[in-house]
């Protein structure tokens, strides 16, 4: 990821004092992979963009109360993949009670690129604590050790959800997946 | 794995519209009241009391105006940001460099910046001039009448500018001179970013849009607002300043947003990204200065002009009352004042522009 530890403290402190670019730099620092990391555990891009910008403007909300030694994403990451799991356990309710044609009326627009399409559909297999917890160690890079104070979960439950999530992963996709 | 990186459907269009949000509710917010260091704070009061003295009429406003961090200079010693300022003053026309220095060109009115600074179009007498910020001459064109105002297209290939009461076109080279209209009020002239589309005001004091390269009529978006002065933003909003009010409108006309003060608005500008505006109002005998609703600064007298900084970060002030200009964080939080602008460019000098490195 580009950007320092240090251009994110700076760009929160200038946030903080109402710096507009500063927040802007922010924003687009952190964007793509909130986004991603919603739609990867949602499968779905309306719902993906309601969980990343109410991510946003809970940031927003809280900034003056933002201890800035603390790193941003994290915080950030957290509330994005704790709503993300939210929406989806509440639509596989919603499924149970016969709302599933809804889906197709809210399809998602064409794949930009097929890989990750695939990649996408692949997870949407799995259930979402097991899509949650891949999403934070492949696409945000955390260690499991980082997953599990970000999610709150036993550490060993973090390694055995990465394992048996790849592992199902690794049987729909038809390759191997670390 | 590279396909964790490639990006989700719909995740650009999600980030613009989702930014649009995010920036209003962080308008919006209250910002919780900063800790303040008391030491900073007395000697802050402490500098400031003597400056008040040191500078009577002008000591007063600047006391009245001081922020979380006052510098001030007799002289203008470096722009705080980058870019070039252009100084248009009773004599002539000033360049004033990001260093401080300052090039004198001789003779020249009205002078503005091409789009990417490396000309300046200018009034000399009955001609147009096209010189380069170090007085290299490259062009000249004579009218009969005195030239007003040129104002360079977005790409720098159209000058538009005025000769009598006749709003005239000609190429950026000099070739293609030729009359737009003469159903034009002499004053604010904008450019359409990517367009040859030019806004102007009629004689009805109606905004006029026409496309220069194009002879047809004009299309016309009525308003009493009596524009002083007019911008187009980068996403095709034509912003226009009246005495009363600013008004917004969308490329075709209708009006989006009406911004009224209580006073009178004596000078705004849109940022460069057009995300902002800022205003100058005066109420009161004083001139508040507003970056969108925040309260940037606010000094006794009139505050004439306003220009931001090219990377958006900061304002230039032209402060008449106290023979100052005043360079202003966009935030508010840092002031740096420059006195003896009289002296150092001569009789009533306004600003022309502030434009890239």
């Amino acid at each position: 990821m580009a950007g320092s530890h240090s251009d994110e403290r700076a760009w929160v402190r200038g946030a903080q004092r109402g710096s507009v670019s500063d927040l802007e730099s922010l924003f687009e620092h952190h964007w793509p992979r909130a986004y991603r990391a919603a739609y990867l555990v949602v499968h779905d891009t309306a719902a993906a963009e309601d969980i990343a910008q109410e991510a946003f403007l809970a940031a927003v909300r809280a900034l003056d109360r933002f201890d800035r030694r603390r790193p941003f994403g994290p915080w950030l990451h957290r509330i994005v993949v704790n709503r993300a799991i939210d929406w989806s356990r509440a639509r596989a309710l919603r499924r149970e009670a016969g709302e599933a044609g809804l889906e197709s009326a809210a399809a998602s627009p064409a794949p930009e690129n097929p890989h990750a399409e695939s990649l996408a559909a692949a997870l949407a297999e799995l259930s979402p604590e097991h899509r949650a917890v891949i999403v934070l160690r492949h696409l945000l890079e955390y260690t499991p050790g980082e997953i599990a104070e970000l999610t709150g979960l036993p550490r060993g439950t973090v390694n055995s959800r990465l394992r048996r999530g790849l592992d199902q992963l690794a049987a729909t996709l038809g390759e191997d997946i670390r | 794995m590279t396909r964790w990186d490639a990006p989700a459907p719909g995740e650009r269009e999600a980030g613009d519209r989702t930014w649009a949000v995010v920036r209003g509710a962080y308008d919006e917010r209250l910002p919780a009241p900063r800790k303040r260091d008391w030491r900073v704070l007395v000697a802050v009061a402490a500098g400031a009391a003597v400056l008040a003295a040191a500078l009577s009429p002008p000591g007063l406003a600047v006391w009245s105006s001081l922020r979380d961090a006052v510098q001030t200079e007799d002289h203008l010693v470096a722009l705080p940001t980058r870019g070039r300022v252009l100084v248009n003053a009773t004599d002539g026309a000033w360049v004033v460099s990001r260093d401080g220095s300052k090039r004198f060109l001789s003779g020249y009115r009205d002078a503005a910046w091409s789009p990417h600074g490396k000309f300046i179009g200018a009034a000399l007498g009955n001609q147009l001039v096209a010189l380069e910020p170090n007085g290299k001459v490259h062009w000249k064109l004579a009218r009969r009448g005195l030239i007003r105002g040129p104002h360079w297209s977005y790409e720098g290939f159209r000058i538009a500018y005025f000769v009598g009461g006749a709003l005239r076109i000609v190429n950026g080279d000099g070739t293609g001179d030729h009359l737009l209209t003469h159903d034009v009020r002499p004053g604010p002239l904008a450019w359409e970013p990517g367009t040859h589309s030019l806004a102007y005001v009629n004689r009805t004091g109606s905004i006029a849009v026409a496309n220069v390269d194009r002879p047809r009529s004009p299309a016309h978006i009525r308003t009493r607002l009596s524009p002083r002065q007019l911008e187009w933003t980068p996403d095709h909003r034509l912003v226009a300043v009246g005495a009363k009010a600013i008004g917004v409108f969308s490329r075709r006309g209708p009006q989006l947003v009406r911004i009224g003060v209580a006073g009178s608005i004596s000078a705004a500008a849109s940022s460069p990204d057009g995300r902002q505006i800022a205003t100058v109002e005066r109420r009161r005998g004083r001139s508040i200065v507003a970056v969108g609703r925040r309260e940037v600064f606010k000094g006794a007298g009139a505050i004439s002009d306003l220009l931001w900084s090219p990377d958006g970060r900061w304002l230039l002030l032209e402060w008449p009352t106290a023979d100052q200009w005043l360079f202003v964080r966009s935030t508010g939080r840092k002031l740096v004042t420059v006195s003896n602008i009289r002296a150092t460019y001569g009789g009533d000098p306004s600003l022309g522009g502030w434009c890239c490195p």
